[in-house]
């Protein structure tokens, strides 16, 4: 009834078209997933407050810690306390804040923690903002270049979740 | 000095072998990207989170999405609780503690669905108008029902 083919050993016959359409689906398809999912970017949001020894790591206890009081967005008040004395102080809006903090930490390099309260209007839009700004990475010896492997901030605390 | 080949107009040869190798590169690289890329939630539920350039993206493959739109709290996909306007009802909330959401609480913790993954992290996807005061809440919440692992979500332009 039915005749076998011969084949020899050696020979492998491969689809080349019908390989060729699989892989062109699954690329396709790969691409699609691609556009399709949205880029998520995290953010670090430390509950419970440290205590300032513990924030500032390698020992650095007396470095400055920067607090940020977010009344709204053309109001930030923006201070820096070093041993329990506030060695800087201002009110800046959200679009100067970036050159603040950039500033600040020039000025004081150990200076790893921000501590953010913000009043129960602010937006998540912007707290996002200012978490960014303090994410964002540092200046090689400052120049336009930055290092992406450390930021302006390492610490950054949502300050006023357990005050009520 | 050079000699054309005479080709008739209508074949046309396809070097399948070359194209199949181009494929497959193209598809290791896409199957790469998916698998090593930045953090890829898929965001269904019309809320539009806020842009960020820098921020982080971490291998979250065992997470917990919680979801704050302006009508509702979803935690995975379930909707948990209603909002209004971004913003708990009273009714929601502890009667001697106003930032702790009784209704929250309740559901995250004698569901063992949620219970059991304290040691999830558990992620904030908020719409961006949602306010801090909702935020606020949410996260004192789940971090007295002993969801400490909190992270904020962001979108960004992709990496």
């Amino acid at each position: 009834m039915f005749r076998r083919k011969k084949k020899k050993s050696g020979e492998v016959a491969i689809q080349l078209t019908a390989l060729v359409d699989a892989l062109t689906i699954l690329l396709v398809f790969f691409m699609m997933s691609k556009v399709a999912s949205s880029n998520i970017n995290i953010f670090d949001s430390s509950v419970f407050p440290t205590s300032d020894k513990e924030a500032q790591s390698d020992g650095a206890n007396e470095s400055p810690i920067t607090y940020l009081e977010i009344s709204n967005i053309n109001s930030i008040k923006v201070i820096v306390k070093s041993l329990d004395k506030n060695v800087f102080e201002s009110v800046a809006g959200l679009d100067q804040l970036n050159v603040i903090l950039k500033n600040l930490k020039i000025k004081y390099p150990s200076m790893k923690s921000l501590k953010i309260e913000s009043s129960p209007e602010v937006s998540y839009k912007d707290i996002i903002k200012v978490f960014d700004m303090a994410k964002t990475p540092e200046s090689l010896n400052g120049s336009s270049v930055q290092d992406k492997s450390k930021t302006l901030f390492e610490d950054v605390t949502l300050e006023d979740i357990f005050k009520g | 000095m050079f000699r054309r080949k005479n080709k008739k107009s209508s074949e046309v040869d396809i070097q399948l072998t070359a194209l199949v190798d181009v494929l497959t590169i193209l598809l290791v690289f896409f199957m790469v990207q998916q698998s090593t890329g930045s953090e890829h939630i898929k965001v269904k539920d019309s809320i539009t989170l806020p842009y960020a350039e820098f921020g982080y993206s971490t291998p979250l493959k065992e997470n917990v999405n919680v979801i704050i739109s302006d009508g509702f709290i979803k935690v995975g996909d379930n909707e948990l609780l209603k909002l209004s306007g971004g913003k708990f009802n009273t009714s929601q909330l502890h009667e001697d503690d106003s930032e702790f959401i009784s209704a929250l609480h309740d559901k995250i913790t004698k569901d063992e669905e949620w219970s059991e993954k304290k040691e999830f992290q558990w992620v904030l996807l908020a719409d961006e108008k949602v306010p801090y005061e909702t935020i606020k809440k949410t996260i004192y919440t789940l971090a007295i029902s002993g969801f400490t692992k909190i992270k904020l979500a962001s979108t960004t332009a992709g990496n």
